[in-house]
């Protein structure tokens, strides 16, 4: 049937919807803060998606929903209590259930296994109580009409009118509680009920004086009546559409740049600017106000809450830590920070990969734990929250922390560095980032899946982000993630370097100043640092970085752009002049050219020029290294930088 | 002996593939006239702006569930004589007990085949031409 096949995705998207209902009700039972609403919705959720299935007789999910709804029935009719126990048996049937729609949907077969294990436990529940459930599924198992039921006739005059019939007068018993009011040509019979209904046969005709509304008619009578204006509030589009309109916005702001160019070298012709040049200022603020907003509105349009995806993860842990008999409690935080979708769909990869291995490698084994003074379950936390313009998750654990000696020693034998190398305790931790480094002494079914943590890297890179780690022996690691709200536009700061023009992203800049060459310090390999208020900050020279001869180097006062990373660590970025700050539209110079060291992307000037857009991490990062050896090669000099008495 | 133009039929179901597909269903006996609510709640307030022959309700939803959806139409003298057929994956025996002391006026399983549907309203209205 084509019209079913066309309803079909509208069900597979409820079906994650109750999955994610279904997740959330039982991570609220697990805490021991439910409700009867809690299981309520936790029933309603298997039981929705099995009445779905059913008409689109997908078998299988109904088979394994009708006994997965039948033990949370027991739950909702207290015949069961919540125990652990019991919840893991619901929570191992969620992810059979999951897994079996993602079936439907032309994804992997199920475990006939786990399936099978999950059923039985499913019904061991079933036996438990004293009550037989026999006869009762039965019932629901042949879905017949109950039994002794028949079907109560309404008279068919009805349907001339299906509002005035309804107005009979009879004018003798006015008495009107609760159903016996009504009417009935057959009483509704069911045999033990049957004394009973007896006595309403002889019910009087209902009184009928309330006006009908006449609009309301109207609609009835009306050849479709406002039976769409239950979908008003949502309607789905087509993706491709809303990127479309992105584009478009993009495109919108080029223009705009455009036109704001002409209009100030015009200005700069004709100086003496008159009341239409003011008129045309404020009309193209007005626009580009709009153009932002507009720019905004479609974000929100594309914005989804990160709880579909973290959602998932519950159960990402929940089997990692069976298949490392390890017990490890997820916490989460921030799962209505919203972000734009395709940054949620591929975020779930590179989540799952972590979390696999803080389950794997940071949380210790219970008795390991217990030794150690900690409590015998491990927690990891997964936290969203937008800061900046940014949205940064990170994902702590408590477990062991990163073990140096451990991960030297690998990257030594791996020959990613050499042996006698110089590195500092973070320089080790971003070794599990470097490509082809695995710790795991065995290829396990968690984390031993041909992918590293340099993939996952290199996942969230291509999304703009960056990823970081510290980590604290015996104390925990923590992961930070910090991705763009968007991939398309951002604010940038334009600045001159050795006569080129590049943008800096406006929203890690904290703060630009002029500083004169007094604090300025030189200190050993050439590197140099700035005090501001008390604190050494490293210089890095863009134009040296770049590359770019600085023919403007001599500049005695050199502009700093103070930049911060997510982790709070500050770099002074110097260039010759800043230009000023605009929108900027983000194109990628890897798809158009090739990747280029220190830059992350490109845009379109205004004047059609081509502006290089500065990664401001990467380039940040290189000040961090040279800090790093001045610190340790010249440690002697650290007595004298004091600054204290110069600022 | 109603004709399939003349029924207005309510559909409350929390699930939109469900309410679609009973759509579907009610277009092939021919009944167009067809509106969608997604509790018991949004039931009513339909109900008081608007007249319906039929409703056609799941039992569990969030909000207002099929059965106070019932009695609530029932304690209704203008809506107390609607046509009222429960669609339901759940027959708890108490639950059908109540449905039919509150006045139902018939049930139909899920899932259920467009013939199904035919005999279940065939029952309450006549035949429907």
């Amino acid at each position: 049937m084509d019209e079913l096949d066309a309803i079909k995705p509208i069900f597979f998207e409820e079906c994650s919807e109750q999955l994610v209902e279904l997740e959330r009700a039982l991570a609220v039972l697990e805490s021991g803060e439910a409700d009867q609403e809690t299981v309520n919705s936790a029933f309603r959720a298997v039981h929705s998606i099995k009445g779905g299935a059913g008409s689109f007789g997908m078998t299988e999910l109904v088979r394994f929903a009708h006994v997965f709804e039948t033990a949370l029935d027991l739950l909702r009719s207290n015949k069961i209590e919540p125990t652990q126990e019991v919840l893991n048996i619901f929570l191992r049937a969620t992810d059979i259930l999951s897994d079996l729609t993602a079936f439907e949907q032309g994804g992997e077969p199920v475990d006939e296994q786990r399936q099978q294990e999950s059923i039985q436990s499913l019904e061991k529940l079933l036996q438990k109580p004293e009550v037989d459930n026999s006869e009762e599924t039965e019932d629901e198992e042949d879905w017949g009409l109950p039994e002794g039921f028949v079907p109560v006739p309404v008279s068919a005059d009805m349907f001339s009118d299906p509002v005035s019939d309804q107005t009979s007068v009879d004018g003798q018993d006015d008495s009107t509680d609760g159903f016996e009011i009504f009417d009935l040509d057959t009483p509704p019979q069911i045999k033990e009920d049957e004394e009973k209904e007896k006595k309403t046969e002889k019910k009087p005709k209902i009184e009928e004086k309330t006006p009908v509304i006449s609009d309301g008619k109207k609609t009835a009578q009306g050849g479709r009546p406002a039976s769409s204006s239950s979908n008003a509030q949502s309607i789905r589009v087509d993706v491709n559409r809303i990127d479309r309109l992105m584009d478009l916005v993009g495109e919108l702001v080029i223009g705009q740049a455009a036109l704001r160019e002409v209009f100030s070298s015009s200005e700069k012709k004709h100086p003496h600017a008159d009341a239409s040049s003011n008129d045309l200022s404020n009309a193209m603020s007005s626009t580009e106000q709009l153009t932002r907003d507009l720019q905004d509105a479609i974000m929100a349009v594309r914005a989804q809450p990160m709880r579909a995806v973290f959602q998932r993860m519950q159960r990402v842990v929940r089997e990692a830590a069976h298949l490392a008999g390890k017990k490890v409690h997820l916490e989460m935080e921030g799962e209505d920070t919203e972000v734009d979708r395709t940054l949620i769909e591929k975020l779930t990869d590179p989540l799952t990969h972590m979390l696999r291995n803080a389950v794997d490698h940071g949380v210790e084994k219970e008795q390991v734990r217990l030794e150690q003074g900690k409590s015998a379950t491990g927690t990891i936390r997964l936290s969203a929250a937008h800061k900046s313009g940014r949205i940064v998750i990170t994902l702590s654990d408590d477990g062991a922390g990163i073990n140096r000696v451990r991960v030297r020693d690998i990257a030594v034998e791996k020959g990613i560095i050499s042996a006698d190398a110089q590195l500092s305790d973070s320089d080790i931790d971003n070794l599990i980032f470097a490509p082809g480094f695995s710790t795991a002494t065995t290829v396990t079914d968690l984390s031993g899946r041909g992918v590293g943590m340099d993939v996952v890297k290199q996942a969230i890179q291509d999304l703009g982000g960056r990823i970081s780690i510290t980590s604290e022996a015996g104390k925990g690691s923590s992961f930070s993630l910090s991705l763009p709200l968007t991939l398309a536009v951002m604010d940038g700061m334009l600045v001159t370097v050795a006569g080129q023009l590049l943008i800096l992203p406006v929203s890690c800049i904290v703060e630009t100043m002029q500083i004169s060459k007094e604090n300025i310090f030189v200190s050993g390999n050439n590197s140099t640092v700035i005090c501001v208020r008390g604190i050494f900050i490293p210089i890095v020279d863009v134009a040296k970085s770049l590359g770019m001869e600085n023919r403007q180097g001599n500049s005695n006062q050199p502009v700093i752009l103070i930049v911060e990373d997510d982790a709070g660590k500050m770099t002074a970025l110097a260039v010759n002049r800043i230009e000023g700050q605009m929108q900027v539209v983000i194109k990628s110079i890897e798809k158009n050219y090739r990747s280029v060291r220190y830059v992350s992307a490109a845009t379109i000037l205004g004047s059609g020029r081509v502006a290089l857009i500065l990664d401001v991490p990467e380039i940040a990062a290189s000040a961090e290294g040279r800090m790093l050896n001045m610190w340790t090669s010249e440690n002697e000099n650290e007595s004298s930088l004091e600054c204290a008495g110069k600022v | 002996m109603p004709d399939s133009a003349s029924i207005h039929v309510m559909i409350v179901d929390d699930q939109t593939s469900i309410r679609a597909i009973l759509r579907n269903s009610l277009a092939q006996l021919g009944i167009i006239n067809v509106s969608e609510r997604k509790n018991g709640k949004d039931a009513l307030e339909h109900l008081s702006q608007n007249s319906v022959n039929l409703i056609i309700s799941d039992f569990n939803m969030p909000e207002m569930n099929g059965l106070e959806l019932l009695k609530a139409v029932r304690a209704n003298p203008r809506t107390a004589k609607t046509a009222f057929i429960i669609l339901t994956g759940e027959a708890s025996k108490e639950l059908v007990q109540e449905a039919v002391k509150a006045g139902v006026n018939n049930f139909l399983a899920k899932p259920y085949t467009v013939g199904k549907l035919k005999a279940a309203m065939e029952a309450v209205f006549g035949t429907i031409v």
